[in-house]
């Protein structure tokens, strides 16, 4: 029998873990709600295996994870492939994975809730397959190889992608550059 | 100091510089904050979940008379199925027309057919003492790899 006021308790304490790297990937509340359930629901049904589990926020991300991931695909006809088209080793954008140093050691500065808002809807409006490969490579720490298995594309297609959120990114926050401090 | 040209060490390649940038400027977006609303609607999600009719449950968490009668029902459309489709199969190419034209065809049916009412009537007169021994060795089986599992299970979450 599950305790329900424990795992309330859970849901809690992970909600804005699960909702937040939801909305990150899907990049709307209605979907981000529906996979943080889902992700919750399984939870529930595996509750016996994560109570008390020190892994229980790990396992809980890569649920959120994958079932953001499988929502993408169902829907990839609406992706834009477009990308797919370019060279295999991604030539277009030269591009290379680089060394980022660890989050703590970044510099921690919280964005005010304007700039906080202007960054997450410029993150939001990316077409769906580059926002889920750069906020896969940046917030998820995957390589390139691991992000284009995991979508089930070529590696050329996710460097291109991730090439092209960021160019997209750096010209939607370009009125905002000095107050970002990018 | 020469000036002529542009430091590299401080001036990266644009690609590399926009991905600093942007990795510095995404890393410093503190997490959304799942709405207020979430946790109640996780529960009631949860709640509507525990109360699907069982025929909405996965199979095996079936009352046992409807498990045991969904089997039955099931095995015995295959059979009737199976059954159905060998006789089928016997009238069509049984007919003279279909033998003298599709020769091999019909000899292949004709055999598969055989094996196939040979297995089954090989399966009914395998004794009950026999089915009960395999019974036991698949469910010993089942149960070992179960603990096996579940104690490699805990060792590595011990571990961990």
């Amino acid at each position: 029998m599950i305790d329900t006021a424990q795992y309330e308790d859970f849901v809690r304490a992970h909600q804005d873990l699960v909702y937040g790297l939801a909305y990150r990937l899907l990049g709307n509340d209605a979907d981000a709600r529906d996979a943080s359930q889902q992700a919750f629901l399984r939870a529930w049904e595996h509750w016996g295996e994560i109570v008390g589990s020190s892994t229980a926020a790990a396992w809980l991300k890569t649920v959120t994870r994958n079932l953001c991931i499988n929502h993408l695909q169902r829907y990839r006809a609406r992706w834009r492939f477009f990308s797919e088209f370019t060279s295999e080793d991604g030539s277009e954008s030269g591009e290379r994975e680089l060394p980022f140093a660890a989050p703590d050691t970044l510099d921690q500065t919280v964005y005010s809730g304007g700039q906080r808002q202007v960054v997450e809807d410029a993150l939001a409006m990316l077409p769906d397959d580059q926002r889920a490969a750069l906020v896969l490579y940046h917030f998820e720490d995957m390589d390139y190889v691991d992000i284009a298995r995991q979508l089930g594309v070529s590696l050329g297609k996710v460097k291109t992608d991730i090439h092209r959120a960021r160019t997209t990114l750096r010209k939607k926050l370009q009125p905002m550059q000095e107050e970002l401090g990018f | 100091m020469n000036t002529e040209f542009p430091n590299h060490q401080a001036e990266p390649h644009r690609p590399e510089r926009d991905a600093r940038d942007i990795d510095r400027l995404l890393r410093r977006l503190p997490i959304r904050r799942a709405p207020a609303d979430f946790l109640a609607s996780a529960l009631a999600a949860v709640a509507a979940h525990e109360a699907r009719p069982w025929y909405h449950r996965p199979w095996l968490s079936w009352p046992v008379h409807w498990q045991a009668m969904s089997f039955l029902t099931a095995g015995s459309l295959v059979i009737a199925w199976a059954w159905g489709a060998g006789v089928g199969m016997d009238a069509v190419t049984s007919q003279p027309e279909f033998v003298t034209t599709h020769a091999s065809v019909a000899v292949f049916v004709s055999t598969t057919w055989t094996l196939a009412q040979a297995m089954i009537l090989a399966f009914i007169n395998i004794p009950p003492m026999w089915l009960a021994t395999f019974a036991c060795v698949l469910g010993t089986a089942w149960i070992s790899c179960l603990v096996l599992g579940t104690a490699c299970w805990k060792l590595a979450a011990a571990k961990a």
